[in-house]
């Protein structure tokens, strides 16, 4: 078992960092929200061709 | 003869090369499960885990462990699953690969081979989509080839193995299985640094490589019959080295010049191209030396009519030649 995501997951068990029950309930989260997010992304319009040229750098007085 | 698409004319003239010299080994990632683009299918059943080796995701760990092989008599051909990824690698590649010969004044040569596909046009989004080959286009002692068509790709990928420099072999992605052509049963190679005229016309000359020699191609077609210009297309097929030679008797042929590429405009391979003939072929000149390239933006959209808007296309390039053509 090699896959360093499950690896992880049980030396977080092992460690006591959290448990499985919270562990679960992290994915579910988790799943919510990528579903969300995909849903979110499927149903958007198109974005304009121009956007293309949009925040390759930082703008004037931007973020 | 046999109809074959990129993809598997690639395939083949590894399989070949493999079979020709036990030297010659493939190493990658997934390379024993057949690649992620196929161009291995069946390697380990026939060449071993010796000869077809899976390797970590570690590009830099890819390359540098070719270069070593390479050093003791194996001539590797290193797989990077995405052009994009070879930039983890890009210190092995340029600071050893390229320059062991030289600075060991001539004792150790890389004849190393590092296949990657490259490009843009599948929606791939910023990690699958890049142009690479002007980074490495600037470095002396690497050979850099771009190839687009079946029968050409076997040819330059067989000529590259039997390299005894290290040779970049960008692939693109989008003409893997773009459409068959024909290839010769015998074996065949083609030089590297040798453009291929796919296409000869009198009043101006389109200078081009990768996918975009298709594009090119379609937009030659239209303005011949909407337009009535006869245009010569070049592809490249190399651009370290470049056939200049071809490139310069065709522009002093017809005194204009439209150079495309698919890399962002600022740095890209064009512009070497543009200077040359500026430089040495400038009293035949009947107009600017043009370029065609994508915006200064990354390829970063997934979505197709975004990429579509950044990426040269057969409307495009019409669009330049004609106004080039006006001029």
């Amino acid at each position: 078992m090699k896959d360093p995501l499950i690896r992880f997951a049980a030396w977080i068990e092992e460690h006591g960092v959290a448990d499985r029950n919270e562990l679960n309930a992290l994915r579910e989260k988790i799943a919510i929200e990528v579903d969300e997010a995909s849903e979110y992304a499927e149903n958007a319009p198109m974005a304009e061709p121009e956007s293309v040229f949009r925040h390759v750098y930082v703008e004037e007085g931007g973020a | 003869m046999a109809e074959k698409t990129m993809v598997e004319a690639i395939r083949d003239g590894m399989f070949e090369e493999m079979k020709r010299d036990e030297r010659v080994i493939l190493m990658g990632e997934d390379v024993g499960e057949g690649g992620v683009f196929r161009a291995s299918e069946g390697f380990l059943d026939e060449f071993g885990p010796e000869r077809c080796m899976d390797t970590p995701l570690a590009e830099s760990s890819i390359v540098g462990a070719a270069i070593g092989a390479s050093l003791n008599g194996v001539i590797p051909i290193a797989e990077i699953q995405f052009a994009d990824f070879s930039h983890p690698a890009f210190d092995q590649i340029v600071s050893e690969a390229a320059r062991i010969h030289y600075r060991s004044n001539g004792t150790w040569s890389a004849p190393i081979v590092v296949r990657t596909p490259y490009g843009a046009g599948i929606h791939g989004g910023p990690y699958h989509s890049q142009s690479i080959e002007a980074y490495y286009a600037h470095v002396p002692g690497l050979k850099v080839v771009c190839v687009a068509t079946p029968y050409d790709a076997k040819g330059l990928l067989k000529a590259a193995i039997r390299d005894p420099n290290p040779v970049l072999f960008l692939e693109h992605k989008k003409a893997y299985r773009l459409y068959r052509e024909e290839i010769p049963d015998e074996d065949y190679t083609i030089p590297i640094g040798e453009a291929a005229v796919k296409r000869e016309g009198t009043e101006m000359t389109l200078v081009t490589y990768g996918l975009m020699v298709h594009h090119s191609m379609k937009a030659a077609e239209t303005v011949e019959a909407e337009d009535g210009l006869d245009i010569e297309v070049i592809d490249l097929r190399s651009v370290s080295p470049w056939d200049k030679e071809v490139v310069l008797a065709s522009v002093a042929k017809t005194g204009k010049v439209l150079v495309v590429y698919e890399d962002n405009l600022t740095g890209g391979f064009g512009a070497e191209v543009a200077a040359t003939i500026a430089q040495e072929v400038f009293d035949h000149l009947d107009g600017p030396v043009t370029r065609l390239a994508s915006p200064d933006v990354p390829v970063a959209a997934f979505a197709g009519p975004l990429e579509e808007y950044i990426l040269p296309n057969p409307e495009k390039i019409a669009k330049a030649i004609r106004d080039l053509a006006a001029y």
